[in-house]
């Protein structure tokens, strides 16, 4: 009963502060909201900062023509007020003022209420005060908003780097970022052992901040490191060693306050070029892992699957359901957009765009169908594994994430859920090992041979595509003289020209003019394909060509720079250091594993394929571990979900996961 | 008279009928050598120095403001409310542990 009475005063008070702040006016008596349209536009230009959102609501509700967007740049004063509107024959823009300091404030306060939602487990209990460990992060916090200030220049007009008491921007940020830290101190102490099996919920409150580029989950995690930084054993030799990589980053790194517009990466990615951000991502970064691996390895014993997995599909089935509602109402999108954290604003229509996909709420279609696919392959593995009966509930939450797979037409996420449940189940029924065996090969080769023989391209060309698609992106494409029709060298693929002048004199990138030299100059190994060629023909059937082909063109680092990466979540230099056709939008590899070559080097991608590679082969016999992160390996080969906070705290659960194998059983027929 | 004009220009008796000022072209505001110059920025960034308190309460009419108003009012105050809401917290967690102590 004063549980039940508990919840009700959460939820009342986080619907009070989800809409108080919208609510809230001053304005005046004598003008009252008109409808916004063609005409209505003047007069809400010439009435600025004088309506809130609740104020135009009433005359707007229905009105389709509107399309509500934050207004990031807005002063304390004009904060939830309408700030302006714009009028396009597409539609009417109505900017909604967010100001970085009440945004911090309050979308904390509405995850904090959210992390009281989760039931409480045992007592954590902590050896030493917290004063340290949010001293340390308010000390970071203060080194991301002096490091990147071309980010918080663009969103505040208060922003300013004096480190002064009366700069009261940054001290009632810091305020407020201890304000939330005491608050989540408390509610992690007394929830800490179930915070796993909530988790599934970063996938709905994604946690980016409006006006800031920082995750909320970021700043706890980063908390959680430190304050068990000072309780646990750490791992001293890893922890020298990447202290050795961060200080040869921080020595290679060029002191650049370059502008790297984060978009919908906002939160887990730097923008910036510069030491003060180089330093707050590598602290960032270890903290957050080791703050992700304590909760992990500590709560591994209370995990409880059944819960789990109805928390994977009601988060699955919501995501599904908030898109809808944000793509009928342009209230519900901006409300959403906020509430939730979302890195970017919802779908405004309901049917599909480019490539027949549709995100809904998501930041990308193929982000949506990872985590639909995912959820889908955990529920029908753990089911039949475990045996856990699954409700009518759960059964139709399935029935919606499937649907939403459908839509967002993640064709690599489906197949590879399709080939893992297949595989799963024909494992259970086939026990002959020879027979397995077989039937695998079968399947490569007919596979091999029905690609070749419907394919409508030749060896020879989907050999090249790669190469000439990095070559169409780079800028000496343009010079190149051309024939009769038009057609230059890169059409023919006749790379040889691109290596007459020498690499200094080229414009072209250090990893193009290196994969160029090697493919034309015969670097094969007699029977074996060349290996530009083989990442070519992997590249055309995932329709990868293009963006692989343009990571190519950019990608230009010395030979320092590729052996040990540029430092974590680091693209500035890769995107803005080299120029190429492609340097607006945000046109990111789409690989993990070439985001991961960014950052850490090659040294750091093969330690990382080491590293799973003997993950897998040592659980070999624990298959259920093995297809759930083989599925997400497979499917981050070719997206760019590391970079986003929630996808990486996936993939570090799910390689986590064999650890929990064992108790999982136990824990959960208690249940 | 509008207090932020007090705010940012100091106080005064003056009564401006700002209608008459803004529909005289000829207008010219005299300089008070009393009035200690004050900067004044609008929302694109643009600068004036002010020299009287009429010139001043003129402007900040309009929309220009001295940059530090709601700084000073907004970003200050919502300081001292996270304090304030910090203290508030620990007092309440404090006295909740005494009771359930008790």
């Amino acid at each position: 009963m004063i549980s039940n009475i508990r919840k009700l005063t959460l939820l009342l008070t986080a619907f009070i502060l989800l809409l108080l702040p919208w609510f809230l006016q001053n304005s005046s008596e004598e003008i009252r909201p008109v409808l916004i349209d063609k005409e209505g536009t003047a007069f809400y230009q010439t009435n600025t900062c004088e309506f809130t959102l609740f104020d135009i609501l009433g005359k707007n509700i229905s009105n389709e023509e509107i399309n509500i967007l934050p207004d990031t740049y807005s002063s304390i004063k004009c904060h939830s007020k309408i700030n302006g509107v714009d009028y396009f024959e597409s539609g009417i823009r109505v900017y909604i003022g967010t100001n970085t300091n009440i945004d911090f404030l309050l979308q904390s306060i509405i995850w904090l209420l959210l992390i009281a939602l989760v039931p409480k487990s045992n007592k954590r209990k902590f050896k030493y005060t917290n004063i340290i460990p949010i001293a340390i992060t308010a000390v970071l916090f203060t080194l991301h908003l002096l490091g990147e200030e071309n980010f918080y220049t663009s969103f505040s007009k208060s922003y300013s780097g004096n480190i002064s008491y009366d700069n009261f921007f940054l001290t009632s940020l810091i305020a407020a970022l201890i304000f939330t830290l005491i608050i989540f101190d408390d509610l992690l102490k007394d929830r800490f052992y179930n915070l796993i099996n909530y988790f599934p919920f970063i996938f709905l409150f994604i946690g980016a901040y409006n006006t800031f580029n920082l995750n909320f989950y970021l700043i706890i995690l980063v908390y959680v490191g430190l304050r068990f930084f000072f309780e646990t054993k750490i791992n001293v030799k890893l922890t020298l060693f990447y202290a050795s990589l961060s200080a040869f980053w921080l020595v290679n790194n060029e002191d650049i306050y370059l502008y790297f517009d984060v978009d919908k990466l906002k939160g887990f990615v730097s923008s910036s070029q510069s030491t003060h951000s180089q330093i707050f991502w590598i602290v960032s970064l270890y903290f957050s892992v080791l703050g992700l691996y304590t909760i992990l390895n500590e709560s591994k014993d209370f995990i409880n699957l059944a819960k789990l997995r109805y928390n994977f599909l009601l988060v699955g089935g919501l995501i599904y359901i908030f898109g809808i509602l944000s793509a009928l109402n342009p209230f519900i999108r901006f409300f959403t957009y906020y509430n939730l954290g979302l890195n970017k604003l919802g779908m405004r229509n309901l049917t599909a765009i480019e490539g027949n996909t549709w995100r809904g709420i998501t930041h990308s279609a193929e982000a949506l169908g990872e985590y639909a696919a995912f959820t889908i392959l955990f529920t029908v593995l753990i089911s039949f594994h475990y045996k856990i009966k699954i409700s009518n509930f759960e059964i139709l939450l399935m029935f919606i994430t499937l649907f939403s797979l459908f839509r967002s037409n993640n064709f690599a996420a489906m197949s590879s859920m399709v080939i893992f449940i297949t595989i799963f189940f024909l494992n259970q029924l086939i026990k002959s090992k020879s027979f397995k065996i077989t039937l695998i090969i079968f399947v490569i080769f007919s596979s091999l041979i029905i690609y070749s023989k419907t394919s409508e391209y030749s060896y020879k060309f989907i050999s090249n595509v790669l190469l000439n698609e990095a070559v169409s992106a780079s800028i000496v494409s343009d010079t190149l003289p051309g024939n009769e029709d038009g057609f230059t060298a890169a059409d023919f693929s006749n790379f040889e020209i691109f290596l007459e002048k020498s690499k200094e004199d080229s414009s072209l990138s250090n990893s193009l003019y290196y994969a160029l030299d090697r493919y034309t100059n015969d670097g094969n190994i007699k029977y074996l394909p060349d290996g530009i060629a083989l990442i070519s023909q992997i590249s055309v059937p995932i329709n990868r060509s293009e963006k692989w082909g343009i990571f190519m063109a950019k990608y230009n680092p010395d030979f320092i720079e590729f052996i040990f990466g540029t430092g974590p979540l680091q693209l500035a230099d890769y995107y803005l250091g080299h120029e190429t056709k492609i340097n607006d939008g945000l046109v990111l590899p789409h690989s993990s594993l070439l985001d991961l070559l960014i950052f850490f080097g090659i040294f750091g991608v093969s330690s990382l394929l080491v590293y799973f590679s003997y993950l897998i082969y040592n659980n070999k016999k624990n298959a259920l571990y093995s297809y759930l992160l083989l599925f997400l390996l497979i499917n981050y080969m070719k997206s760019d979900s590391i970079l986003y906070l929630s996808s990486f705290i996936l993939l570090y659960f799910t390689t986590y996961f064999y650890k929990f194998s064992f108790v999982i059983g136990k824990n959960f027929y208690n249940e | 008279m509008d207090k932020k004009i007090y705010s940012i220009c100091g106080d005064s008796d003056q009564v401006v009928d700002f209608e008459a000022i803004g529909n005289d072209p000829n207008f010219v505001f005299k300089n008070d050598p009393n009035f200690e110059t004050i900067v004044l920025y609008d929302p694109e960034g643009n600068i004036v120095n002010v020299n009287s308190w009429l010139e001043c309460a003129n402007y900040v009419n309009g929309v220009w403001t001295d940059g530090l108003y709601e700084q000073l009012d907004f970003e200050r105050m919502l300081f001292f409310l996270t304090v304030s809401s910090i203290f508030l917290y620990l007092v309440i967690k404090k006295v909740w542990k005494v009771k359930n102590y008790q």
